[in-house]
């Protein structure tokens, strides 16, 4: 038997506790029966024994006094024969052997000797105190007449009477306490059969339970005490347990027949891993037979490269955690077969042995790891034909671009010097044919992008009444020429703006350009007479919007060929294509940037009357008020043309001849002084010479292209790590405007470009130069090195 | 020892074994003739250690000239009548002292017959005495049961 912490059982317990419970209550009650009858008779036969004694010495003392008052008279005249005839009475008590009268100087009066106890006893010494010698008590008292002590009587008493009484109490007592004992002990025993009865029936049903493990049979209640209750709760503890049994057993059914029918293998796993159960599947995918199992262990068929990792997870799995280990990993089956397997283990400790086992779920998953092996191979093969896709159309752009340039910008710069009215419309039918084919160009490659998700979205805050004005006003000389009017209007929660009033919003302002250019341009298409109106409505109340609608007198849309207005590659019948022009990308491509901007896009059309689209986007909207720029001395020579006086060379990086031709002639046409350099290397050693007020770097060239060149100038030693570089390409994307940024360039200008662009981005970038101090050596240019 | 000497200190014994009920004053007082032997006895003896202890008052013994007056008796807790006494003074001296709580001791014969309370007698050389413990009850004064147990006649 244990005992909780701090019980100190002495040894007497310890020694009780070692007996049966009959034995114990049976020693109880005649331990307490011996207590209480020895403790009772003791303390009655003390105290009936003071009392005796008490009394037997009143006694004496009574006699004494008695004795010494007749004595008075005796004792005062000295007459001994007098004293010796009154001590003579004592002869009727038994008890005084020898008595004797003294004078106060001690001396012997008279003596009295009991005939019973034979002449030899002494007569009492005179003294003047009580005193005991043996079984003797000598008793002296005072003879006095009027408190003057004449005299003493001494008496020898014999205590034998006391002697007697003892030896019978004793007896009496020893008598009783047998009697008491055995009464104790027969009531025990049978007071203990009836109250172990139970006890003991119930320790021999427990035993028998334990030992059968049947947990339906009951113990029967014999009593209606505490023992009944006991017998009662027994019972339903094993009501309950052999309810728990069925559960447990009903569970273990269940959760046997989830081992043995399991879609995966499952095992438990002893000791080192060895296998301990496990079920059909686990045979199954491993091929092994069960006997080859059992004596082997699941680090021996583990692969090698994966056998360590297993094991650090395995080694640190705890039995108590609910953390497992889940890994993937290459087993060895039967006949050295590759088996690539999910296993997932949880610590368990098994309830008998007291031992960590780990339970293993084993899923094999070597079909599925080589579809994905070859689905990894498919898309790396897809992304790389993608990339080649992406590559090709960059190189397309690129190439389509780059002859375009030339042809555009000579066939401007012709139309300056022609007078004939033929050449002329020759040049603008060239002229003409590249923007459609440039047009062309882009929408294909836009739409691309946008088709393969490449196209991100870029939001910055910007004038959008600016904008609008823009498409309007890059459109209107065409509206004109074509005898149309293209008009813009801008309302403010339903209220005309101001002249004086921006609105500045939040998005896409390349994208949101690049919907109303496509809508606008389609208008002016199919609008042969009448007028364009572009309305912009910013709404500011709820949710901020931005709505703007492109209404024309055009055509219109039947009714049927609505539906194919936003598809791509498709015009509403194929005659248009032929009369209009255009591949129909521009609304389907509208349409995915408008979707992709988180707004909606639609139209409104009647045949013959006309169409209205709109498009609405959610922006962020802020009112600013702004004052008209006056326009400065530069912009005012911008228009003369000659901006390029008094200012800094341009640097002109441009391995292309045509192109370098095409920006000399410009540039030098504005009064710019310019620098050229056929690559990256010798504009880098160029700007370690001198210093620009400009540079415009292409980026594709041979020895060093733009990117890493304008890295190198923009290096601190550079004299020109302050010049800003605008790059001139004709991949015409966001990646690539990305990258000229964190190369360090400060603008970009799409090939191919007009003359027109070029000044505006010299116009741009130029605007404060006259202001700058220019060092003089920037003037003193090599010759052959400026045209 | 003399036969007086041995009287005088019986007497004087014999008085511890009375109890006047009155009580008696600061000091107990014998009275004996002024010109008898037995006053020089009593003196001397009153003055010995022993009877100082024995008594827990003083003794006094005063001498009478003669006994006719009431006061002289009256002072007196004890009178001892000798043998120089007649009884018919002592039976006259009785009479004059009546009830009055005076022990009367003496030697003379008939001395309870003439109104005396304790007599002493030799007999075969032998001291004994007798007591009228009836005279005594009458004049107040108490004797011990011990002194009547050796007294050799009680007239109760």
């Amino acid at each position: 038997m244990s005992y909780s912490k701090g019980y100190h059982s002495s040894r007497l317990t310890r020694f009780f506790d070692g007996f049966s419970f009959k034995r114990k209550m049976i020693t109880l009650i005649v331990g307490v029966s011996f207590l209480v009858v020895s403790v009772s008779m003791l303390g009655s036969f003390t105290l009936e024994l003071l009392y005796f004694k008490e009394r037997l010495k009143h006694e004496y003392q009574a006699a004494a006094k008695m004795l010494s008052k007749n004595l008075e008279a005796a004792v005062l005249f000295e007459n001994e024969n007098d004293c010796r005839e009154i001590l003579s009475h004592l002869v009727t008590y038994e008890t005084i052997a020898t008595a004797g009268v003294y004078t106060p100087a001690g001396e012997l009066l008279a003596e009295f000797r009991n005939p019973s106890y034979g002449d030899d006893l002494p007569v009492p010494p005179m003294t003047v105190s009580e005193s005991v010698e043996g079984h003797w008590i000598l008793l002296s008292e005072e003879i006095s007449v009027d408190d003057t002590t004449i005299g003493f009587l001494v008496l020898r008493a014999d205590f034998g009477e006391l002697l007697t009484f003892l030896l019978s109490r004793g007896s009496v007592f020893a008598v009783i306490l047998v009697i008491a004992l055995i009464a104790a002990a027969s009531l025990g025993l049978k007071l203990s059969k009836f109250v172990s009865a139970p006890i003991v029936q119930l320790t021999q049903m427990a035993k028998s339970i334990s030992r059968s493990k049947d947990f339906s049979k009951r113990q029967e209640r014999i009593s209606k005490d505490e023992t009944g209750e006991l017998v009662d709760a027994f019972n339903e503890m094993l009501e309950e347990v052999e309810s728990r049994n069925k559960v447990i057993s009903a569970n273990e059914e269940r959760f046997r027949r989830y081992f043995e029918l399991g879609v995966v293998g499952m095992a438990v796993l002893g000791d080192e891993l060895r296998w301990v159960h496990f079920n059909d599947k686990l045979v199954e995918i491993l091929g092994y037979r069960r006997e080859e199992l059992y004596e082997s262990s699941f680090f021996q068929i583990l692969d090698e490269g994966t056998k360590s990792d297993v094991f650090k997870e395995l080694h640190g799995l705890s039995s108590h955690s609910n953390s497992g280990y889940v890994g993937e990993c290459w087993l060895r089956g039967a006949s050295n077969r590759n088996i690539y397997a999910i296993a997932s283990f949880k610590g368990i400790v098994d309830v008998e042995s007291g031992r960590k086992q780990n339970i293993l779920l084993l899923q094999d998953i070597t079909d599925r790891k080589r579809h994905e092996e070859e689905l990894i191979n498919a898309k790396e093969k897809a992304e790389a034909s993608s990339q080649a896709k992406d590559d090709f159309l960059s190189i397309m752009s690129h190439e389509l671009r780059t002859p375009l340039n030339p042809i555009l910008g000579f066939s401007e710069l012709l139309k300056d010097h022609l007078d004939d009215k033929e050449d002329m419309e020759c040049v603008n039918i060239i002229s003409k044919s590249a923007n459609h084919l440039l047009d062309l160009i882009g929408n294909i490659l836009d739409y691309t992008r946008i088709d393969r998700g490449v196209d991100s979205i870029e939001k910055s805050t910007f004038d959008c009444v600016k904008i609008s004005d823009e498409i309007v006003t890059s459109f209107r000389v065409e509206a004109e020429q074509r005898g149309l009017e293209l008009t813009a209007e801008n309302y403010l929660d339903g209220r005309l703006l101001a002249d004086s009033q921006n609105i500045v919003i939040s998005t896409d302002k390349v994208k949101l350009k690049q919907i109303l250019h496509n809508i606008v341009s389609n208008a002016l298409k199919f609008t042969n007479k009448g007028k364009i109106t572009v309305i912009a409505r910013f709404k500011t109340t709820e949710s901020p919007r931005l709505r703007i609608d492109v209404k024309d007198t055009g055509i219109g849309i039947k009714e049927e060929d609505k539906e194919k207005v936003f598809e791509a590659f498709s015009q509403v019948d194929g005659s248009m294509t032929r009369n209009y022009g255009g591949v129909g990308l521009g609304m389907a491509i509208s349409k995915k940037i408008v979707k992709g901007l988180g707004g909606c896009i639609d139209f409104e059309s009647t045949i013959g009357v006309g169409s209205s689209f709109w498009f609405e986007l959610p922006v962020k909207i802020d009112l600013v008020e702004t004052a008209e720029k006056p326009m400065s001395e530069h912009q005012s020579r911008l228009i003369d043309g000659m901006i390029g006086v008094g200012i800094a060379p341009v640097l002109l990086v441009e391995d292309e001849p045509n192109n370098r031709q095409l920006a000399a002639l410009i540039l030098e046409s504005r009064g710019f002084r310019v620098v050229f350099a056929e690559n990256g290397e010798k504009a880098v050693s160029l700007a370690e010479q001198k210093k620009f007020g400009l540079i415009f770097m292409d980026l594709q060239m041979p020895v060093l292209d733009g990117f890493d060149t304008s890295r190198k100038i923009r290096s601190c030693d550079s004299k020109n790590f302050e010049t800003p570089i605008i790059a001139l390409t004709a991949h015409a994307d966001d990646e690539v405007q990305k990258k000229c940024e964190l190369a360090g360039m400060d603008d970009y200008l799409a090939k191919p470009f007009s003359p027109k662009q070029l000044v505006e981005k010299l116009t741009k970038w130029t605007s404060d130069l006259s202001a700058r101090k220019l060092d003089s050596n920037l003037w003193n240019t090599e010759p052959g090195e400026i045209r | 020892m003399q036969r007086e000497d041995v009287v005088v200190v019986s007497t004087l014994k014999i008085i511890k074994l009375c109890e006047w009920e009155k009580g008696v004053g600061d000091s107990l007082v014998i009275g004996v003739l002024e010109n008898d032997q037995y006053f020089e006895l009593f003196s001397s003896s009153v003055e010995s250690t022993a009877v100082k202890e024995l008594f827990n008052v003083p003794l006094k013994v005063v001498a009478l000239e003669e006994i006719t007056s009431v006061e002289e008796c009256s002072r007196c807790d004890v009178i001892f009548f000798s043998e120089l006494h007649n009884l018919q003074s002592i039976e006259d001296a009785v009479t004059l002292i009546g009830d009055s709580p005076v022990l009367l001791v003496g030697s003379v014969d008939n001395f309870l017959n003439g109104g005396g309370m304790i007599q002493f007698q030799y007999e075969k050389n032998q001291l004994s005495f007798r007591i009228n413990a009836k005279r005594g009850r009458e004049c107040g004064i108490r004797f011990r049961s011990s002194l009547l147990a050796l007294a050799k006649e009680v007239i109760r």
